[in-house]
């Protein structure tokens, strides 16, 4: 019986033989090929100011790329690390990366950019998820995030014999709902197209169970559970590791992809903030300080003083993107952009880029006994923002189909694409691109830069002088994060005093560390020295820059 | 031919070079009388009563090899941050089906580069294995039934170091990774130094009126602090360095420094300023990394030992509180099942929990072999100062003094440096004395031996209680018209599972496998109670019927209806249990 069915959808897909969707309209996105010449082409166009490394090589065989810009092999220029595709199918992220890399590029030439890249490198990793998002340039779509390494999803001693399957062949991946009053699912009251769950608080009645598409291969009751890959690199970080969870990993960074990136991040002591593209989101809301979590021994809140700087930078991100609807702090376990500021210690800043805006209906427009309308819903607000702006195929309205595991039942195929939720369409990615390019620009601005100030020397008699003078960090940011206080993985901000032949320090001391130094603050220090002659005061951090100057005593 | 014998010659006396006694006489075979449970005349002699470098242990390794090539292979697991080796010895009886198909156990020494001696026991075990094989039965059915992985250092470098460069009893601890202690910008910088070039590492002091110390009265060779309203006579200025760097401080960023690969494993992890001692992320050590897939490619280990110094104990997890749930009540009465018969065959040593009884630790390689791999897994600490005068202590001062007489009475003051002047540049005229790097957590040469036979028997008891699966009983009924019932019962005779209560609950194995070969099944199920008809059936695949464990002394039952009556088998896959087949022949 099921050979038969395999041949009745093979008999389907020739017949409707596909054409072809346009699923955000492809040509915006550039696939793993195409980023890698890009970034050659950056590199061979911008000799002087750029590096372009590959990093590692994933299990699929693709380069993780990282592009550095700014002074080159320099280690004690404040860096800002730029990361892509974390998850695989946020698309967009491998694209605003790079087109952040080539707009600045294009742009070295004017006095303000050659600036910047004198005083700021970047740390572009486009995309370090191209195993998955190669899905969305592939024949079969789907919403990929996990690289290519074999791995039982499931956990049943069974490697990828349960995936999905494009049961109406039209080479998208959607969603089945089964009517069948074990089901747990109804249809939204304002949008019958969306399907939402049973409300039993409210009395709803489940109708239907809804699976994604494809069918039960290996007779376990789930469906598409194991599918091909992998590890997702959003998963695969130390902080808060969810072991055993499909697609977490063996342990925390056990993939190349993922041990290359924190290795390459960790021997660039400069970096003084980390921007990822995907879908933690701690800019369209800041993460808040919560005194008991963050007095734990494991610490799972944001520290209060980093809390103040996220607050901050988020209301920019707002003023400069432009207003966003239903704001909300988005974290997963195991993911990057909550591991840069645990466990590496950085200010660490991420969003999805792409927020769909809220589409009001009038009041007077809505028929009466519809859900209560409190209840936002994202998907019925993204339906009717998509009905009146979306130029491409975003929805497959539901069609009925004949399906293996369900005889004799009513089985409709459809919903929505994958991608469209979280990645722009074409007409939208150029504005998304250069709102994000203006706040990365003004994110490095707030970078810490310590400069040595209020310099006096004064003799107190007898060849005998005093220096004082104050260390102060002219940028918003701290030297050292509240939480990169805490870890040996970021530099303290060192002062060190070379003498004259002869002259020797009488009170002080040569080498001192600051153990803080908070933005737009200062620290005093000083020191009884014998003898006249030149004194270097070296002061600063790889992340904050490192001022020398020379002090006569004389 | 003459080549040959040439070349045999030659290995013979390039082996001879390397071998820890010389012939003599005295151990011709005829003039050796054996001694309970010992290898009398063993292929390889080796002294058990002193310490050897990495090179020491390669080349004792290749001598095994070479003498016992069907019992024992060494490879390579990886390579150390500087570049060696990290030997395994894989010991079984390779004759008596392949390694992959036995039940494992792992033994490892030295992950803290100053506790050396876990080594010299992993390597012992190994030697008493293969030497034993022939002459023991218990040994040669183990080797039959068990495959071993050994690996006698999983810290090679810093191991040399300990033993090569200026260090204490309790330095390097690390590997040899740089390492910015004092968060400066600059790695290693101002490490120990052997001031007075004596060869040792010890202590400073230095005659002050105003110190808080004073010579012990009953003991003139160290000191005691000076009581409240007493003026004492020194200071203690630590242990011997200079500012290397001139930063005003002294010692402050040792080689290798303060990391510590027994708190970078990939379970129940946290960072530097959670879990002192992490490096950056999960096996981030690459040579606990190399271990780590290791252990991913030999999923049959069942049990496991890691060796440290010192204090007398057998631990088990958990390491924290948080992962108090990843040891289930059978898991634990496992654990205590074992432990205690340990605390009794090694006296002197204490069975107990890591976090409660010792300390709690993120992310130890005990937790992780637990917790992430299922493996029931001990650490012991090697020596205790119970070995002394067969006594315990109440507090430090009345076990330095034992100390002292054990140095006096056992070594003869072997292990003891007597304080001598010494012109500091920054402290002036000072003292530097105190005791030895290999004394204190290391044991004294004549206690090695006896301590490596007990802590290996140890690790024996535990390996032979790693699953044993039989098939136990092969049950026919005829169901008529040609259908044939057939129940299988496949006991595990040891006490560990083939699955730990997490594994169960987290999947972290693939189920055991009962398939029938030789019938066409029409349905296959796995028999929850016999005696009241109780069965699950299994849809997909039921040739091949899933078991979640095979419970340690206990049994699984699996039933198949078939049609034919033809002979058939009954083939038995468990990742830790082994793998088996049983025939029926008419």
């Amino acid at each position: 019986m099921r050979k038969y069915i395999y041949l009745f959808f093979i008999g389907v897909a020739l017949i409707l033989h596909l054409k072809s969707n346009m699923i955000l309209g492809q040509v915006t996105y550039r696939d793993h090929k195409e980023i890698s010449k890009s970034l050659r082409d950056l590199q061979s166009r911008h000799p002087g100011i750029t590096k372009l490394i590959s990093l590692t090589r994933t299990s699929g065989g693709n380069d993780i790329w990282a592009l550095e810009i700014g002074k080159i092999n320099s280690t004690n220029q404040p860096g800002l690390a730029i990361l892509g595709g974390v998850d695989g199918s946020y698309i967009s992220g491998p694209e605003l990366s790079l087109r952040f890399a080539e707009e600045i590029l294009s742009s070295s030439t004017t006095d303000s950019i050659r600036n910047l890249l004198d005083s700021v490198s970047f740390y572009i990793i486009p995309n370090v998820s191209p195993d998955a998002s190669e899905q969305y340039f592939s024949d079969l779509k789907y919403a990929r995030n996990k690289n290519s390494r074999e791995t039982d999803d499931d956990r049943d001693g069974k490697v990828n014999e349960d995936p999905n399957e494009d049961l109406n062949s039209d080479g998208i991946i959607t969603s089945l709902r089964i009517k069948d009053p074990k089901g747990t699912w109804i249809t939204h009251p304002d949008d019958e197209r969306v399907m939402i769950p049973a409300d039993k608080k409210e009395g709803e009645k489940g109708q239907y169970i809804l699976i994604s598409e494809g069918i039960d291969n290996d007779l376990d009751e789930s469906f598409n559970e194991d599918g091909a890959g992998g590890i997702v690199f959003n998963m695969n970080l130390p902080y808060k590791f969810e072991h055993f969870k499909s697609g977490a990993g063996d342990y925390p960074v056990s993939e190349n992809e993922t041990k290359a990136v924190l290795d390459y991040l960790y021997e660039k002591w400069n970096i003084f903030a980390v921007l990822t593209f995907g879908p933690s989101d701690n800019l369209s809301a800041p993460q808040q300080f919560n005194k008991s979590d963050a007095e734990k021994q494991v610490i799972s809140s944001i520290l209060e003083s980093d809390a103040m700087i996220n607050s901050f930078v988020s209301k920019k991100y707002n003023e400069i993107s432009g207003e966003i609807s239903h704001p909300q702090v988005c974290v997963s376990n195991g993911d990057f952009m909550q591991w840069a500021y645990f466990h590496y210690g950085r200010l660490s800043f991420g969003t999805p880029a792409f927020f769909i805006p809220e589409i009001k209906i009038k009041p007077d427009s809505l028929d009466v006994s519809k859900k209560k309308k409190e209840e936002f819903n994202p998907e019925v607000n993204f339906m009717r923002w998509a009905d009146s702006t979306l130029q491409e195929e975003y929805f497959l309205d539901w069609t009925e189909i004949q399906h293996p595991d369900f005889p004799d039942h009513h089985v409709e195929v459809g919903g929505l694409y994958p991608y469209v939720r979280n990645n722009p369409p074409a007409g939208m990615i150029d504005s998304i691109s250069r709102t994000h390019n203006e706040f990365i620009v003004w994110l490095s601005s707030q970078r810490p830069v310590i400069q040595i100030i209020n310099i006096q020397s004064e003799s107190i008699g007898k060849n005998l002088f005093r220096l004082e003078l104050d260390i102060y960090n002219r940028g918003y940011f701290p030297a050292l994060s509240e939480i990169g206080i805490k870890t040996r993985w970021v530099k303290k901000p060192k002062i060190s005093l070379t003498l004259d032949s002869g002259q020797e320090i009488i009170s002080g001391r040569p080498i001192q560390l600051l153990d803080k130094l908070d933005g737009d603050s200062g620290h005093h220090m000083s020191w009884l020295i014998r003898e006249k002659g030149t004194i270097m005061v070296e002061a600063g951090a790889p992340q904050t820059g490192i001022q020398v100057i020379e002090i006569e005593l004389k | 031919m003459k080549y040959k014998v040439i070349y045999l010659i030659f290995t013979v006396f390039l082996s001879g070079a390397f071998l820890p006694i010389p012939e003599s006489k005295a151990q011709r075979v005829e003039d050796i009388f054996k001694a309970a449970g010992t290898p009398s005349n063993p292929k390889v002699p080796v002294s058990w009563n002193r310490y050897y470098t990495y090179n020491g242990i390669s080349s004792i390794c290749d001598e095994l090899v070479s003498a016992y090539p069907d019992l024992i292979r060494k490879t390579s697991i990886g390579k150390s941050y500087e570049d060696r080796d990290i030997w395994v010895l894989e010991i079984t009886d390779f004759k008596t089906k392949s390694p992959e198909d036995k039940p494992g156990f792992y033994i490892d020494g030295n992950i803290h580069s100053n506790e050396i001696q876990g080594s010299e026991i992993s390597l012992y075990t190994a030697w008493y294995l293969v030497e034993s094989y022939n002459e023991n039965a218990f040994i040669n059915t183990l080797l039959k039934e068990k495959v071993f992985y050994i690996v006698p250092t999983i810290n090679p470098d810093a191991r040399d170091n300990y033993m090569k460069a200026p260090n204490t009893a309790n330095t390097p601890r690390s590997g040899m990774i740089p390492f910015d202690d004092d968060r400066d910008g600059l790695e290693d910088e101002d490490g120990l130094d052997d001031i007075n070039g004596d060869g040792h590492v010890t202590y400073m002091r230095r005659k002050n009126p105003n110190g808080r110390y004073k010579i012990d009265p009953e003991n003139p060779k160290w000191l005691i602090r000076a009581d409240p309203d007493e003026a004492g006579q020194y200071e203690f200025l630590g242990t011997e360095g200079f500012d290397n760097d001139g930063d005003g401080m002294v010692n402050e960023d040792r080689v290798g420094g303060y990391y510590d690969p027994n708190r970078d494993w990939g379970w129940d992890w946290q960072p530097d300023y959670i879990q002192r001692g992490a490096l950056k992320y999960p096996f981030s050590v690459p040579e606990n990394r190399a271990v780590a897939r290791f252990v991913m490619e030999h999923p049959n280990i069942a049990g496991a030992q890691s060796y440290h110094n010192s204090g007398g104990m057998i631990l088990r997890g958990p390491g924290s509180s948080s992962d108090e749930v990843s040891f289930h009540d059978t898991d634990k009465s496992v654990y205590d099942a074992i432990g205690k018969l340990g605390s009794k065959i090694i006296p002197g040593y204490e069975y107990m929990v890591l976090y409660t009884d010792l300390y709690p630790a993120f992310g130890g390689e005990l937790s992780w072999f637990h917790g992430g791999r299922g493996i029931f897994t001990f650490t012991n600490e090697l020596f205790t100062s119970k070995y002394f005068f067969n006594k315990d202590y109440e507090n430090y001062n009345e076990r330095m003094k034992d100390a002292f007489e054990f140095d006096k009475y056992l070594l003869f003051e072997d292990a003891y440096v007597e304080w001598t002047p010494f012109d500091h540049p920054i402290y002036g005229e000072i003292e530097v004395g105190g005791f030895k790097r290999n004394y204190s957590r290391a044991d004294p040469g004549f206690l090695l031996e006896s301590d490596a036979h007990r802590n290996m028997a140890f690790t024996i008891y535990h390996a032979y209680h790693t699953p044993k699966l039989v098939v136990e009983e092969v049950k026919e009924k005829d169901l008529g018209k040609g259908l044939k019932e057939i129940t299988v019962t496949v006991a595990n005779k040891r006490m560990i599972p083939t699955h730990s209560g997490n594994d169960i609950q987290n999947r972290i194995n693939p189920p055991d496998y009962i398939s029938i070969a030789g019938l066409e099944v029409l349905a296959g199920m796995v028999v929850i109670d016999e005696d009241l008809k109780i069965t699950k059936e299994q849809r997909f695949n039921p040739r091949q019927i899933e078991v979640e464990n095979i419970p340690g002394m206990g049994v699984v039952t699996v039933r198949w209806i078939v049609s034919g009556d033809k002979d058939f088998s009954i083939i038995v896959e468990s990742q830790k249990g082994g793998n088996l087949t049983w025939s029926k022949k008419s």
